[in-house]
C-alpha cells in the first residue's frame, strides 16, 4: 500500500480522494494549497502525489515543477487532478513533470485504476 | 483706425467690384477732359470707394449684423437647452450606473455567501457520509463475519474451538444415525432374547412356565417399545436434518444477498462521491463569475461613473445650462454620491482559465497518463 500526498484547496475534494484512496487501504496526507505541499514532501516521503492545478499561492503545475527539482521526487510518480481539460494546460503539466492528469469529477474506480497503473 | 479698417472686413469680397464700377466713367473722362482733372478723378476713385463701404455698406451690415445675433440667440439656445438634455442624461446615466454599481457590489456579495454556504454544506454532507459509510461498511463485515463463522466455524479472535452450522447438522445428523442403529440393535437383541425365551417355555419343566411367560411378556413389550422409538428417532432424525439443511441454505443465501447488497452500496458510494465532487465544480464555476466577470463590470461601471460626472461637471461649468438644472444636477449627483463606493478591486486568479469543454467526462476519457 502506498503513501500518498494530496494537494486541493478544497475541502470537499481532499475528502473524497482521501475517503476513496483509505478505503483502497493507502495512507493518506493532505494539503490545502502548494507551499504547504512542498514543506510536507520535504517532511516526508511520499510514493505519489495527486495535486489541483487551481490553487491559491503555488498552483499545481509549479508545485510539480518545485517537487521534480527535488532529489526525493525526481521519479515519483505525480498525477494533476482538474477540473481543466484544455491540450494547452495539460501540455504545460506534461512539461513541468506531472505523470498523467485526470479530470474532474474522478470515479473512485478510474481514480484506484489509474493509482495502479502508476505505482506498478 | 482699427475700426475704419475693421468696416472694410465684411466687405472685402465685393471690393474689387466697387473699384471696378467707380472706374468706368474714368476712360470716357480720359479724352475729354485735362490731365490733372483725370488725375483727380482717379485719386477720388478709391475715396469714394471708401465713403460708399463706411457711410452707405454699414447700414446693411449693422442689419446684417443683427440679424446674426438674432440667429446666435436662437442658437444659443437651442445649444443650451440641448446641453440641459445631454446633461441630464448623463446625470441619469450616472444614477443608473451608480445603481447597478451597487447591484453588481451586492452580486459579488451574495455570490461569496452561495460559495461559503455551499462549501460548508457540502462538508457536512460528506462527513456524515463518510462516517455513514463506515458504520455501513462496519455492519456488512461483521454480518458477513457472523454468517461465514456459521459456515466456516473460523471465529475470529476466539480461544475455543468453535463448529460451523453444517459441521454441527453433521455432527447431529451422524449423533441421531447411532441413535437409531442403536435403538435398532437393542429391539432385534431383545426379539433373539424373546425367541431364546420362548425355547426353554416349550420344555417338560412345567414349574418355570408362569415365570417364563412374564419375562416374555415383558421382553416383548421392551422390544416394541425400542422399536416404536427407533422408528420416532429415525423421523425425528430425517426431519431434523431436512431442517438444518434447509436452514444452511437460508444461512448460504443471506450471505449472497448481504455480499449483493455490499457491492450495490460500494457503487452507491461511488456515485455520491461523485455527485459531491460538483460542489468543487460549481464553487470554481462561481469563482469564475466574481472573478474576473463581476469585478470587470464593477470596474468598467465606475469608471462610467466618473466619467459622466466629469463631463457633467465641465458641462456645469461651461454656463450653458439654466440655473433651476444645475441645482436638479446637483441633487442628483448627491444622491448618487450616497450610493455605496465600489470595493477592493478583486485579483483574478492566476492560471485559471476557463475550460471550453464544460460537459461531464466520462470514463477514461477522463485520463490521460503522460
Amino acid at each position: 500500500m502506498a503513501s500518498i500526498l494530496i494537494v486541493d484547496d478544497s475541502t470537499t475534494m481532499r475528502q473524497m480522494v482521501n475517503f476513496t484512496l483509505a478505503n483502497a487501504g493507502h495512507q493518506v496526507v493532505e494539503a490545502a494549497d502548494g507551499n504547504e505541499a512542498v514543506e510536507t514532501a520535504k517532511s516526508l516521503h511520499f510514493d505519489l502525489v495527486i495535486s489541483d492545478v487551481n490553487m491559491p499561492g503555488m498552483n499545481g503545475i509549479e508545485l510539480v515543477r518545485v517537487l521534480r527539482a527535488l532529489p526525493d521526487y525526481k521519479f515519483i510518480p505525480m498525477l494533476m487532478l482538474t477540473t481543466e481539460s484544455g491540450q494547452e494546460i495539460k501540455q504545460r503539466g506534461r512539461e513541468a513533470g506531472a505523470t498523467g492528469w485526470i479530470v474532474k469529477p474522478f470515479s473512485p474506480e478510474v481514480l484506484l485504476a489509474t493509482l495502479k497503473k502508476v505505482l506498478d | 483706425m482699427k475700426d475704419f479698417v475693421a468696416s472694410f472686413e465684411p466687405h472685402r469680397d465685393k471690393l474689387g467690384v466697387i473699384l471696378l464700377v467707380l472706374s468706368l466713367p474714368l476712360p470716357l473722362a480720359l479724352f475729354w477732359t485735362p490731365w490733372w482733372v483725370a488725375i483727380i478723378c482717379i485719386l477720388l476713385v478709391p475715396v469714394s470707394a471708401a465713403i460708399l463701404i463706411v457711410r452707405i455698406l454699414p447700414s446693411l451690415t449693422t442689419s446684417s449684423a443683427a440679424t446674426q445675433s438674432a440667429t446666435d440667440e436662437a442658437e444659443i439656445h437651442m445649444m443650451r437647452k440641448l446641453s440641459s438634455n445631454v446633461i441630464g442624461l448623463l446625470s441619469h446615466w450616472s444614477q443608473v450606473s451608480s445603481h447597478s454599481h451597487a447591484s453588481l457590489e451586492e452580486a459579488h456579495s451574495q455570490v461569496d455567501e452561495v460559495i461559503a454556504y455551499s462549501e460548508a454544506a457540502v462538508i457536512r454532507i460528506s462527513n456524515n457520509f463518510i462516517s455513514i459509510t463506515r458504520k455501513t461498511r462496519k455492519q456488512v463485515e461483521h454480518a458477513l463475519g457472523l454468517l461465514e463463522s456459521s459456515r466456516t466455524g473460523s471465529g475470529k479472535g476466539m480461544t475455543t474451538t468453535r463448529h460451523s452450522l453444517p459441521e454441527l447438522i453433521h455432527a447431529y445428523e451422524h449423533l441421531l444415525q447411532q441413535v437409531t442403529t442403536s435403538l435398532s440393535d437393542i429391539a432385534e437383541k431383545t426379539q433373539q432374547l424373546e425367541q431364546s425365551l420362548n425355547r426353554p417355555a416349550a420344555s417338560p419343566d412345567a414349574r418355570v412356565l408362569p415365570e417364563t411367560q412374564e419375562i416374555h411378556a415383558a421382553y416383548q413389550l421392551a422390544a416394541q417399545q425400542a422399536r416404536e422409538a427407533a422408528q420416532a428417532a429415525s423421523a425425528e432424525v430425517s426431519k431434523l436434518t431436512g431442517g438444518m439443511h434447509r436452514t444452511g441454505d437460508e444461512v448460504a443465501e443471506a450471505l449472497a444477498q448481504i455480499r449483493a447488497l455490499g457491492d450495490e452500496i460500494q457503487t452507491d458510494i461511488n456515485s455520491i462521491i461523485i455527485d459531491l465532487q460538483f460542489q468543487d465544480f460549481t464553487q470554481q464555476k462561481l469563482q469564475r463569475l466574481k472573478n474576473p466577470v463581476l469585478a470587470e463590470l464593477t470596474d468598467a461601471l465606475r469608471e462610467i461613473v466618473e466619467e459622466a460626472r466629469s463631463m457633467s461637471n465641465k458641462l456645469e461649468g461651461s454656463g450653458l445650462i439654466d440655473k433651476h438644472l444645475q441645482t436638479t444636477i446637483h441633487e442628483s449627483n448627491a444622491r448618487n454620491e450616497n450610493v455605496a463606493p465600489a470595493s477592493s478591486k478583486s485579483n483574478p486568479s492566476p492560471g485559471l482559465t476557463v475550460p471550453k469543454n464544460d460537459r461531464k467526462p466520462e470514463g477514461d476519457e477522463s485520463v490521460e497518463l503522460f
